[in-house]
């Protein structure tokens, strides 16, 4: 396989608090990796440190081969952050504008991308008037522009609506024959079945279980057809377990 | 340079609809128009003072404000964005963090640099249609000097909210460096400068220090009597004056004010009384350097805070 994205010992601490310890992850080119586990378990941070806007305490985050750059995105990256804020005074033209500008995106990427979110019917509008599921898509929007070879997506489903979702679901699946790496954290198992995934579970900044789910998702059979078997197979054994259950 | 031009437009279309710079700009009119309005009403008429009468007054006032104004607006050049994460998606896109302190920073230095200029060239150009222009080389120098404090300050206020601990520690730090700035820290200079110069004359006596250290003519050639073998070639020692003011420059504040001193014929001879031997070349040399280190040095610490703020 390609080589993607590589958490090799990642370690991320604030203050006294362990955020994310060791982790050790290969997302190759051309998969999805999704990130599980309950509230605090490091998901976001282990994407805030693939972006390199937070720098590790330990170890380091390769892409394709090369250290993620501390501090700087690398000029390859799409994020959508779990809160995506915009600054009000913009319309949401303005911030394609600046978007588009920033990336060197094409006419084509961009109606594309307009076309994934829905986005251009408020484009006049600024962005302090919107709702937080527009807000979500203007995020998403400025995570797709672009066509990155890195996609790191916090939520990217929350708060959109069916058509959306299935846009979007659509997007993803095309960037991933294009050769993306996409590394999506989220708490819905079911919107990350149908690609066929690679799902490492995290708890309390540890990884329990990294393991790919079998494509036909959940009802193939077996412990790991699906995100939420995997998910439930590696909070009930402990971590060494897991781990040795994922070999 | 693409990226940092484009962030700097994105500075001023924000700018440009916030009710910040407008606030901004009434400020700035008023320190502009006020001492050549208000001087008038003390001879209990109405009207506009001419450049001479204004200036003293003219420092005073810029002295104080233009510090304040410059400390908050660059506090909150990137401790309101870094706050609510809306600098987050910007630096997710091919954007440096060196690109977008040099975009925000010329992006917020022109637009509010524009407002500057226009509420100073409104209020000369006032002045100068009604009572003349004599004087005026001194406003431009007292409006650039101004600048040059405001873009120092401004520095200042940007490298204390880079570090992106929020709008109100931001604002608070600024507030004390304000007050460390153009109170304690002007006034112990000065309270420094006082001291370093000569006592005034007649006080020593008739036939005191002032007038043994007068310069005696004799015979055409004008020798310090009280080292009649001195040599022209010796190198000189740094006078009071050059001491005064090297400490001055230690504050942009004392700098602005030593600026508009040093620079206007009519304030030049007060100045001279205060820093005797401080007004050569060497004056200029001091001023100069002083406001490189002040124009860079925030600058350069404000970048260095920001590409190490967590921004996640």
């Amino acid at each position: 396989m390609t080589a993607g994205l590589r958490f090799a010992g990642v370690g991320r601490r604030f203050g006294d608090r362990v955020a994310l310890r060791e982790l050790e992850l290969d997302c190759p080119a051309g998969t999805l990796t999704g990130l599980v586990g309950p509230n605090g378990a490091g998901k976001s941070t282990a994407l805030a440190l693939a972006t390199g806007l937070l720098p590790p305490t330990a170890g380091a985050v390769l892409f394709r081969g090369k250290p993620v750059r501390p501090r700087d995105a690398p000029e390859t990256t799409g994020y959508l952050p779990q809160r995506s804020a915009f600054h009000p005074a913009l319309t949401v033209g303005e911030v394609v504008g600046f978007t588009v500008a920033a990336r060197g995106a094409t006419d084509d990427g961009r109606r594309r991308a307009l076309a994934v979110t829905g986005l251009g019917e408020v484009s006049g509008r600024f962005v302090g008037e919107l709702s937080g599921g527009w807000v979500r898509r203007l995020g998403l929007l400025s995570a797709l522009l672009g066509s990155p070879a890195l996609l790191l997506l916090d939520e990217p489903f929350v708060g959109l609506d069916p058509e959306t979702h299935d846009r979007l679901v659509g997007h993803l699946e095309e960037c991933l024959e294009s050769g993306a790496t996409i590394v999506m954290a989220s708490h819905d198992f079911e919107v990350l079945d149908p690609f066929g995934p690679t799902i490492a579970v995290l708890d309390e900044g540890s990884l329990r279980l990294a393991a790919r789910v079998a494509c036909g998702g959940a009802g193939a059979g077996g412990p790991l057809a699906s995100s939420r078997a995997v998910y439930r197979h590696a909070l009930a054994a402990d971590p060494v377990t897991a781990r040795e259950g994922a070999r | 340079m693409a990226a940092a031009l484009l962030v700097a437009r994105r500075e001023v279309r924000l700018l440009r609809r916030s009710r910040a710079t407008l606030g901004a700009g009434v400020l700035l009119a008023a320190v502009a128009w006020l001492p050549a309005v208000l001087l008038p009403l003390r001879r209990g008429t109405l009207g506009i003072a001419p450049f001479p009468e204004i200036l003293p007054l003219q420092i005073a006032l810029a002295a104080v404000v233009l510090p304040l104004l410059a400390l908050l607006a660059g506090a909150e050049l990137f401790a309101g964005e870094l706050e609510d994460g809306s600098l987050v998606p910007a630096l997710t896109l091919p954007i440096s963090r060196r690109a977008c302190f040099a975009g925000k920073g010329l992006g917020r230095a022109a637009t509010l640099g524009a407002v500057y200029l226009a509420a100073f060239a409104s209020a000369g150009l006032a002045v100068a249609a009604v009572r003349g222009p004599t004087g005026w080389q001194d406003w431009v120098v007292v409006t650039g000097a101004g600048l040059l404090v405001s873009l120092s300050t401004g520095g200042i206020g940007a490298a204390l909210g880079a570090a992106g601990s929020g709008r109100v520690r931001a604002f608070g730090a600024a507030l004390v460096t304000w007050i460390v700035l153009v109170f304690a820290l002007d006034a112990l200079l000065l309270t420094a400068v006082v001291a370093l110069a000569p006592p005034p004359p007649g006080a020593i006596g008739e036939h005191g220090h002032e007038e043994l250290a007068a310069p005696r003519s004799a015979g055409g050639t004008e020798m310090p009597i009280h080292d009649p073998h001195a040599r022209a070639a010796e190198p000189e020692e740094p006078t009071a004056g050059a001491l005064s003011a090297r400490l001055l420059a230690l504050s942009p504040v004392s700098l602005f004010r030593l600026t508009c001193l040093a620079a206007s014929p009519d304030l030049r001879p007060r100045l001279a009384l205060a820093m005797p031997g401080g007004t050569g070349a060497g004056l200029w040399s001091t001023i100069v350097a002083g406001w490189l280190i002040w124009l860079a040095g925030p600058l350069a610490a404000g970048l260095r805070r920001f590409l190490r703020a967590d921004l996640s």
